[in-house]
């Protein structure tokens, strides 16, 4: 655990892969997300952002989604070793 | 038997059941198409099934209107046809193991195939039957390659064996399944692949966006007007005489007359002034409407079907935030500039009550259908494209202005953007060319009745005096506020009907430029059609209808009366249209960080509200 960084997904760098350790949100959000395939424990990749506070764009579960600013401050992953 | 297809949105549901039952529904590349269910009926030997098209789902816990529609469905099908995307297995297989749970017989369809094949997906159909207890069909949906053989197994549909699991262990046994069943070989990636990447590009992104929305623009204007001259050539040339003669023959007077081919012009009958069923009312709806909205669906058809819509909600996002949306908000708008009753009923994809009041209150009053534009644009036009310019600029302002009120005091909350993008995918001319099929005859067949009863209705008030009567009371505002002449009322009277044909009517009025202009913007703020009003009160419900109804008729008297006193009084159409869009684009940038910083994320567990249907 130690030499892994924790982050938030909006500021995990582009291109990365990383691993979704905790999402701060109410049941409601924690539920849509995990419809989708977030949920603690799964890998995403962060394909691209929109600048600023654009929605972030994530291949996970061999898919891909678009995760708007606001949640993607509150879905925190840490960095894969490499 | 009761057949349900149930799957993630956006894998196809609706062309297998296009293919199945033979009947025609819209189906899109992206998620959310279907927002109501769709039943039609199976024909098998002797035996007839009824089928039916389910919205799209991710999770058996809805988080939308449409997927609450959904997950009620579920207790009514007798069989539950899963459709799996093939080549986004690992997300579909979620929804196919809480499927599970409902405890009916099942089976499962993997569409896509081909395009799983092509991507370098391998999958072992028997090896998934054996994990998930039920038979599992390799189809291709758009060519029915496997539809045949997922029919004859019908009977072969089981309860799966799976219990209800917490979702980390859910998952963890998705990804065991997806371990053993499917093979990934590796492949450079294509053509479609790479735009799909280059879309999203902070630059490139918005300036393919931007050129995008251009070309919409510039093919609608241009090949609609040419388009719309030809049809008008073809009528003056072939239709016009026989109307003429028919005008003759009925001694050119009379009740008859009147309501089939109106008033004379000049001793003779005219297809734009005459205002009879026949010449106006025809000259109208094929003349004018149907050439633009041929070339409107056509392009929203192959974008649909692409699939840019999601990467235009992605870009979108920011600036819609700013109006208490999200991005995906982009997609009901988009589809209201066609009619705004498709547009109102894909508000059941937004999450919240706020969203969609937001949204349809912005949809129903500042946003003109493509039949009520094109006839603007005809009419309008001919005065210069300064005054059609300063129409759209002052739709473009209140509609800002609106949207940041709205964001400011509608309450409720507007979750941030998630959002599934699907892959690019190139249109197939045969199914484009049935939707457009379809989209066109249901304006023909729903649109027709309502312009020839908004004539039929507006001669009949002129012959019993209503009109002149409302006249009279409204004076005060047509005259005193707006600056307009009275007749314009029953323009007004028959947009509740139809706004086309209500813009339509303005014709023989001879009005000024700046006459016309300010009457075209209040007929498309001050209410919305007929079809629109019931479709927004089933939607909305009667308390949500009853505020919009008031928001859009202060409007209407602050729009006409400010346009009244500004255009060509203080300020040419132009500096008008520019003054307008700037104030409109320095409005919503100034306000922007506020409301976002206000955002919330949390979602209420449970709503129950109200839809029709189950």
């Amino acid at each position: 655990m130690n030499n892994k960084a924790l982050v938030t997904l909006a500021d995990l760098p582009r291109g990365q892969t990383a691993r979704v350790v905790r999402i701060d949100g109410g049941l409601g959000m924690r539920r849509h997300l995990e419809a989708l395939g977030i949920y603690p424990g799964a890998t995403v990749t962060k394909v691209s952002t929109i600048f600023g506070r654009g929605p972030t764009i994530i291949n996970v579960a061999g898919g891909q989604l678009a995760v708007g600013y606001g949640k993607t401050k509150r879905i925190w992953v840490e960095v894969e070793q490499g | 038997m009761r057949i349900l297809l149930v799957g993630n949105p956006n894998v196809g549901k609706s062309l297998i059941f296009s293919q199945l039952t033979g009947l025609r529904v819209t189906t899109s590349n992206y998620p959310g198409t279907t927002v109501e269910f769709y039943r039609g009926y199976l024909r098998k030997g002797e035996e007839q099934h009824e089928v039916i098209d389910v919205p799209g789902m991710y999770s058996m816990e809805p988080n939308c209107e449409a997927e609450r529609v959904a997950v009620r469905m579920l207790d009514y099908g007798d069989v539950i046809i899963n459709v799996v995307d093939a080549t986004n297995l690992e997300r579909n297989l979620n929804l196919t193991l809480q499927l599970a749970t409902v405890q009916k017989p099942m089976l499962v369809a993997l569409n896509f195939w081909d395009e799983a094949k092509q991507k370098g997906i391998k999958i072992n159909p028997e090896k998934l039957e054996k994990y998930l207890g039920v038979p599992v069909i390799p189809v291709t949906a758009v060519t029915s390659e496997g539809l045949n053989t997922m029919v004859d197994r019908l009977a072969e549909a089981r309860i799966p064996p799976f219990t209800s699991v917490r979702p980390e262990e859910r998952w963890k046994r998705i990804g065991l399944i997806v371990r053993e069943v499917q093979v990934l070989t590796h492949r450079h990636p294509t053509f479609l692949e790479k735009l799909q990447t280059f879309s999203f590009h902070p630059v490139h992104g918005f300036i393919t966006g931007g050129l995008v929305l251009l070309a919409t623009v510039f093919f609608i204007v241009y090949l609609g007007k040419f388009l719309s001259d030809a049809m008008e050539a073809l009528l003056t040339r072939w239709y016009l005489p026989v109307m003429q003669k028919l005008s003759v023959f009925l001694g050119g007077e009379g009740l008859w007359h009147e309501i089939f081919l109106g008033k004379l012009v000049d001793g003779t009958v005219n297809l734009e002034e005459s205002l009879g069923l026949l010449t106006t009312g025809v000259y109208v709806a094929l003349g004018v409407v149907l050439p633009y909205l041929t070339i409107f669906y056509f392009i929203l058809g192959f974008l649909e079907d692409f699939g840019y819509l999601p990467r235009l909600a992605v870009l979108v996002d920011r600036i819609m935030h700013r109006i208490g949306l999200h991005g995906f908000a982009i997609v009901p708008l988009v589809l209201a500039f066609g009619c705004n009753v498709p547009g109102i009923l894909a508000l059941r994809n937004l999450e919240s009550r706020r969203e969609k009041f937001i949204a349809g209150v912005l949809m129903a009053i500042g946003i003109p259908c493509m039949a009520q534009l094109s006839i603007i644009m005809g009419l309008v036009g001919r005065h210069g494209a300064a005054y059609l310019l300063v129409i759209l600029a002052f739709l473009f302002f209140t509609w800002t202005v609106l949207g940041l009120l709205g964001n400011r005091f509608v309450e409720g909350y507007t979750p941030s953007l998630l959002m599934e993008i699907p892959p690019y995918r190139l249109p197939r001319p045969a199914v484009q060319l049935k939707k457009l099929k379809m989209r066109i005859t249901s304006f023909l067949a729903e649109a027709l009745p309502f312009v020839f009863g908004g004539l039929l209705l507006v001669n009949l008030l002129h012959a019993l005096g209503v009109i002149n009567w409302a006249a009279g009371l409204l004076s005060p505002v047509i005259s005193g506020l707006w600056g307009l002449p009275e007749e314009v009322i029953s323009t007004l009277l028959i947009g509740f009907l139809r706004k086309d044909m209500a813009v339509a009517l303005l014709e023989p009025l001879n009005l000024s430029a700046s006459e016309l202009t300010v009457t075209t913007v209040i007929l498309t703020l001050y209410f919305p059609c007929a079809a629109t009003f019931a479709v927004f009160i089933k939607e909305m419900g009667l308390m949500d209808t009853v505020k919009a109804v008031g928001i859009m008729m202060m409007v209407t008297l602050t729009a006409g009366t400010f346009l009244n006193l500004t255009l060509e009084r203080f300020l040419s159409p132009l500096t008008l249209a520019v003054v307008l869009i700037a104030a409109a684009v320095v409005l919503g940038l100034t306000a922007a960080e506020k409301a976002e910083a206000e955002e919330f994320e949390e979602l209420p567990a449970e709503r129950n509200s109200s839809i029709s249907g189950f």
